[in-house]
């Protein structure tokens, strides 16, 4: 079963086709990563791939079925939770914050008639009974919300000598490690079926990095679906299951990763420009 | 952070408290100290804001009502002062000045304020503390209908319409007509209306228009097209200069009804007010020893010919002034000397009587046709 | 039919030349500037005393008064808008809002207020053209207009200057990071625009004929319409939107009568930023997506207060009337009914991140749904209260729904349009709302019986109420759903990644500020028993934002204060009657400037 299947996506940008005919598969509990120069249509795939952006072509099959509507809401939904290049947390909240907000997918007792959230006029329903909730919360909303901030410090004790004297900080007071940090526990307190990662160690020195990797490999360990955007070789290297390499918008080679590190065409088209 | 908001708030309170002592302080000193001197009379109107330009004429009637009142002996032999208030003219602001004069004891009567709304906000409050309000500009019928204590020396806009739409009559059976989009303005047009179809004068189109807008062409174009023989503006003088100028350059060259008669009228409207009639007036041409020595103060006062609104103030003042020499300087006295009939003098009425609303009893008026950039007596 | 064209046409050139004004800066600074209607009266006052009362050459007096308008431009932008630049754009509107309050008060100031007759340099009605009497002046300014536009197009398009400009509007850090001296550029385009503003002044008086310093103030909120119509940015769009407005607005009002003005522009622009929210020639990018309010003016921390503090404010404000008597409390009532709209305005403006420059809306249909039920219906008090905040939640929030989507200034201008278009409707309603009467005779607030009549009670009942709405507030701030609604105004699009409708959560911060909003607007009718359309202005709306803003965006006690000082405060400087709005307009200005945390708000460390 794949969690995630997509083939000839395709996106432009004024005519400039950013990414042009990609298709790649992840399978349950694999670790998949794209590697590709600046440029090349890595991120644009992720941000395709989670709703962000709105293909111009391609299907996209999350457990084996297209989403109704494309967008960021139902992909969360239906279990792909993603974290970003330049590290979005929420930087006027508190780590702790951040953190509880991943939750809220999952939440029931605190989100009654959910199931209508995502229609326009329907949506008054849930509204009005979050605010009645905020206000006269039930004891069943309690036991859900404390229930939450278990997993929440679970999540904080994935990382416990770097977000857990700062749980209560202002997320805009963090360094970059730190809110790359903030947002993966973000994403992993949803319970996800797959992990998307955009470029996890960017702005991290070497032993940050090994930090990372050896948190990763954990993740992996435990049956986690992921799926990475990443510079660092050695990192995709150790961590992937498959490797798919993107130049000018397209998969020019795809792999294990030992064989896509000595295919021609990568060499040349990706380490070779870039040395 | 519980031991420094503890004391922050403390502190607060304090500074609350002490701050509400000074402002009672003040309160109680000011109405002891001129409180025994002079009667006072409190005027709510506009001073800022967008009917500033109504409260300086206020002022200039007033201030020279104010000083023959005072060089005859005052009230009584006490001097009469007044104490201002700025309004805007707005309701929200008008009912906590009406508060304010009526918790000092020694505010009389209230004059004003200048739009109705804001006066009929604040009815409620001098009603219930038996304080004469006299809105000398509510021309809105509902004004004096606040309670017995809302008294008016200006005509309904009801009485002026229906003498309006007589003088229209006289001189044409077809109008379209143009009004302002108020409470004012819709009020008058309802009156002139129903004038109007009582005494057959047809009524081709009908529109409002807005005070802030500076073209009126697409409402005239569709005025003149109902081939009217006169149009009729129900407003003020600058949508009515503007409607007039308007008019003229859509190719309008028969009668035309409206504007309003001040001098600003003639000034903004220029060339294009020639022929405008004007029914709503009781001074222009009035050639009364009151009236022309009226404007002779006036004109050696401030160098200019009143606005009807100084006028307004002028006579305001000086009939609340002889209603509480009749009754005497006290809320009730002014109430009494009102209440109590009689005949009052104005510039404006001559010798008149209130009548069953409050308000000068069936006076007549003058219609005016502006010639050679003035007004002149309609004939 | 064809002089109603015409007609519109001359009069939307008017509304294209603040246009074109407002479509320049915002192309370059991303700010919408409030103040250039008022500069545009500004030149209008300064062309009549040139040609009017010293008797200059037209030429000469067009030239002095494009120079006296660069210089007010100059400050404006020195002292409003360049300290604020990168500050979220909430900080600027206010204070450009603020500056043109200023600049208004002090043209009435120098001017005085009465109504003048603009001189004629250029003859007004030499030309007939259909049963229409145009003049050379309206084809000058006609002819300005396209030079104009033209020329500003092939300066943005081929100057070196005009290159800066667009490149520091596109990327200022990039911009600066190449080269480009973006505060010159910036000062330019505001020098630029105020010239054509002060010039676009004058023949606005001629268009006109009749001038008071404030005569140009709804020319000037049209023209900012007219910009976002066009697509903010664009230039040709300024003039296409200015023209567009012009001819629907005349061909509306030959249809429908004068009465109908608000409800046609304010209507059809609504319209276009529902179905086409970048305006009909603007691209898609100029949208931004930035909160409007983002960290700068919310940032920190409300300042906590403890039990004993909230006890000790309750008690003092219960006794507040019983020591200082009926005028305090009537001015209390004020400040409380004031209270009651801004502090839930923190889940709105502080939370979500977005502002509303148009509470009036809600307030207005609050007041008017429970006057019409206790009148007309003889519902009690208490129905009429809830069923008045229920009306103004459910319409307001049903007719914006579609924006919600949006972000940053076009919420701003969708809300302010939907406080023109209710306030419209209720003025042409008259079978229902009674129109410009307004309704008199709304019962005074009763309960069981017990009927409040003295400003004492009032403001015990507001107070109440605003202690309930405290209450509310800060319970949904600190819950879950509040982390929420403050995760949807810091990042929208990472918090859709969590699977927050964001929409949703707008609409409900807004749907709550809406219904608190309906709630005032029904004790403002009740305790005032008489309301009008005039009642509901721009000014309120403003006033609202302004609370929350000067209190501190994520303070709801904050708002209290804000309403004490904004509401109460003008009360205590009565006494400086001529200068009240001008020291208003200058607080506003420095505080922005200087706290813009909000009083009741502590930076984060």
């Amino acid at each position: 079963m794949n969690v995630l299947e997509i083939t000839g996506l395709s996106k432009s940008f004024s005519g400039l086709r950013a990414v042009n005919g990609v298709g790649l598969r992840v399978a349950e509990h694999q670790t998949v990563s794209i590697i590709g120069p600046n440029g090349s249509g890595k991120t644009t795939t992720l941000n395709l791939v989670t709703g962000v952006l709105r293909p111009d072509a391609g299907t996209i099959l999350i457990n084996g079925h297209p989403l109704p509507a494309r967008h960021p809401e139902q992909v969360a939904a239906s279990g792909i939770l993603r974290t970003f290049q330049n590290g979005r947390v929420f930087g006027n909240l508190s780590v702790n914050e951040n953190i509880e907000i991943g939750t809220h997918l999952g939440l029931r007792a605190n989100r009654p008639f959910k199931v209508f959230a995502a229609h326009p006029l329907m949506a008054w329903l849930p509204m009005l009974a979050e605010v009645l909730l905020a206000c006269f919360p039930t004891p069943a909303a309690r036991r859900e919300l404390a229930e939450a901030q278990e997993r929440v410090n679970e999540q904080v004790n994935r990382f416990p000598e770097r977000l857990g004297p700062r749980q209560n900080h202002l997320a805009h007071t963090l360094s970059y490690a730190n809110r790359r940090r903030t947002e993966i526990a973000r994403s992993l307190v949803a319970g996800p079926e797959l992990l998307v990662l955009d470029e996890p160690t960017a702005g991290m020195n070497q032993s940050e990095t090994a930090e990372m990797l050896k948190q990763l490999l954990e993740l992996k360990a435990s049956g986690q679906a992921m799926l990475l955007v990443e510079h660092k070789l050695d990192l995709v290297m150790t961590l992937s299951d498959w490797v798919y390499v993107m130049d000018g918008g397209q998969v020019i080679a795809s792999g294990p990763p030992a064989r896509v590190r000595t295919d021609p065409a990568v060499i040349d088209a990706y380490l070779g420009r870039k040395s | 952070m519980p031991a420094f908001s503890k004391k922050l708030m403390a502190a607060l309170a304090i500074s609350t408290l002490s701050l509400l002592g000074a402002c009672s302080a003040t309160n109680g000193s000011s109405s002891n100290s001129s409180g025994s001197d002079n009667v006072r009379f409190g005027v709510s109107g506009p001073i800022t804001g967008p009917s500033a330009e109504y409260g300086t004429y206020w002022r200039e009637g007033f201030d020279l009502a104010l000083q023959e009142i005072n060089a005859d002996g005052g009230i009584n032999g006490v001097p009469l002062e007044l104490v201002w208030e700025d309004s805007q003219s707005d309701p929200k602001q008008s009912v906590p000045i009406a508060q304010k004069f009526v918790a000092d004891k020694t505010i009389v009567a209230e004059l004003g304020d200048f739009s109705s709304p804001a006066s009929m906000a604040a009815s409620a409050t001098y009603q219930q503390a038996g304080m004469v309000q006299f809105g000398f500009t509510n021309s809105a019928a509902g004004f004096t209908q606040g309670g017995d204590h809302m008294w008016s020396s200006i005509l309904t806009q009801a009485y002026y319409q229906t003498k309006a739409a007589e003088l229209v009559k006289q001189h044409s059976d077809k109008v379209s007509v143009v009004y302002l989009q108020s409470d004012w303005g819709k009020s008058s047009f309802d009156a002139f209306k129903q004038e109007a179809e009582r005494i057959g004068l047809d009524i081709a189109y009908e529109s409002a228009i807005q005070a802030d807008s500076e073209d009126y062409r697409p409402v005239l174009i569709k005025a003149r097209d109902a081939q009217p023989d006169a149009i009729v503006h129900i407003g003020y003088a600058p949508d009515g200069a503007r409607v007039v100028r308007q008019l003229r350059e859509l190719g309008w060259d028969k009668e035309f009804f409206g504007g309003q008669s001040t001098p600003q009228f003639i000034e903004a409207a220029g060339n294009a007010a020639e022929g405008t009639i004007i029914s709503e007036n009781l001074l222009i041409g009035n050639d009364s020893a009151t009236v022309t020595q009226l404007y002779q103060k006036f004109r050696d006062a401030y160098g200019h010919d009143p606005s009807v609104f100084s006028v307004y103030a002028y006579d305001a003042l000086r009939i609340l002034a002889q209603a509480a020499e009749r009754g005497g300087a006290t809320r009730e006295g002014v109430f009494r000397g009102l209440n109590e009939g009689g005949s009052f003098t104005s510039a404006q009425f001559g010798e008149f009587t209130f009548g069953e609303d409050r308000r000068p009893n069936n006076v007549p008026l003058l219609p005016l046709v502006v010639r050679n950039g003035a007004y002149e007596k309609l004939t | 039919m064809l002089d109603t064209i015409i007609s519109g046409l001359v009069h939307g050139n008017v509304y294209a030349l603040v246009a074109v004004g407002i479509s320049l800066i915002f192309g370059v600074t991303n700010v919408v500037n409030f103040a250039q209607g008022s500069i545009m009266g500004f030149g209008a006052m300064l062309g009549w005393w040139y040609i009017g009362v010293l008797g200059w050459p037209w030429w000469l007096s067009l030239v002095a008064v494009g120079v006296s308008a660069a210089v007010i431009g100059w400050l404006v932008n020195l002292t409003t808008v360049r300290p604020l630049i990168k500050a979220p754009p909430i900080a600027a509107l206010l204070t450009t809002f603020a500056a043109s309050m200023v600049l208004d008060n002090f043209s009435q100031m120098v001017f005085s207020t009465e109504t003048r007759a603009y001189p004629e340099p250029l003859p007004t009605d030499n030309i007939q053209l259909a049963g229409l009497s145009l003049g050379t002046s309206d084809l000058v300014t006609f002819g300005f207009t396209l030079v104009t536009m033209l020329a500003l197009g092939a300066y943005l398009r081929f100057g070196r200057d005009g290159r800066a400009i667009r490149a520091s509007a596109a990327d200022p850090d990039a911009a600066q990071q190449m080269g480009v001296e973006v505060r010159r550029v910036q000062n330019l385009s505001f020098i630029l625009a105020s010239v054509l503003g002060g010039i676009g002044g004058v023949f606005f008086g001629m268009y006109s004929g009749i001038v008071t310093p404030t005569s140009a103030s709804f020319t000037g909120t049209v023209g900012f319409v007219a910009a976002a119509l066009g697509g903010l940015g664009s230039i040709s769009g300024a003039v296409a939107g200015g023209l567009l407005i012009g001819l629907l607005e005349a061909l509306g009002i030959y249809q429908f009568g004068g009465g109908f003005r608000d409800v046609f522009i304010f209507g059809l622009f609504l319209v276009v930023l529902l179905v086409r929210p970048h305006g009909l020639f603007g691209s898609r990018r100029t949208v931004t997506t930035e909160p409007m309010t983002g960290t700068f003016l919310g940032a920190g921390r409300s300042i906590p207060i403890g039990k004993w503090g909230w006890a000790g404010l309750g008690a003092s404000a219960i006794g507040l009337p019983f020591v200082a008597g009926p005028v305090v409390a009537s001015a209390g009532s004020q400040v409380a009914i004031y209270a009651i709209m801004a502090i839930p305005m923190v889940l709105l403006a502080g939370s979500v991140g977005q502002v509303s420059l148009g509470q009036a809306a809600p307030v207005a249909i609050g007041a008017y749904a429970s006057a019409l039920l206790t009148t007309e219906l003889d519902l009690p008090f208490a129905m009429g209260l809830l069923a008045g905040g229920a009306a103004a939640m459910v319409i307001s929030t049903l007719i914006t729904l579609p924006i919600w989507r949006l972000n940053g200034h076009y919420v701003s201008m969708a809300t302010m349009a939907l406080a023109y278009v209710v306030v419209g409707v209720i003025l042409n309603w008259e079978p229902v709302t009674n129109g410009a009467y307004g309704i008199a005779g709304i019962p005074a607030p009763q309960f069981f019986g017990t009927v409040l009549i003295t400003p004492v009670q009032h403001y015990l009942l507001d107070l109440v109420i605003v202690m309930l709405v405290l209450w509310v507030v800060l319970r949904i701030q600190h819950s879950h759903l509040g982390t929420v609604l403050a995760g949807v105004g810091s990042d929208e699009t990472a918090s859709r990644c969590l699977g927050i409708h964001t929409r949703d959560y707008k609409a409900l911060a807004y749907a709550v500020c809406s219904f608190c909003a309906g709630v005032a607007g029904a004790l403002l009718a009740h305790q005032y028993n008489y309301i009008d359309p005039t009642v509901f202005t721009i000014q309120m709306s403003i006033l609202v934002l302004t609370i929350v803003v000067l209190g501190g965006l994520n303070s709801p006690f904050g708002a209290v204060i804000g309403a004490v000082v904004l509401v109460g405060l003008p009360e205590a400087l009565r006494i400086a009657n001529d200068v009240r709005i001008l020291a208003y307009g200058v607080i506003m200005i420095v505080m922005i400037r200087f706290r813009p945390q909000g009083l009741w708000m502590r930076r984060a460390s």
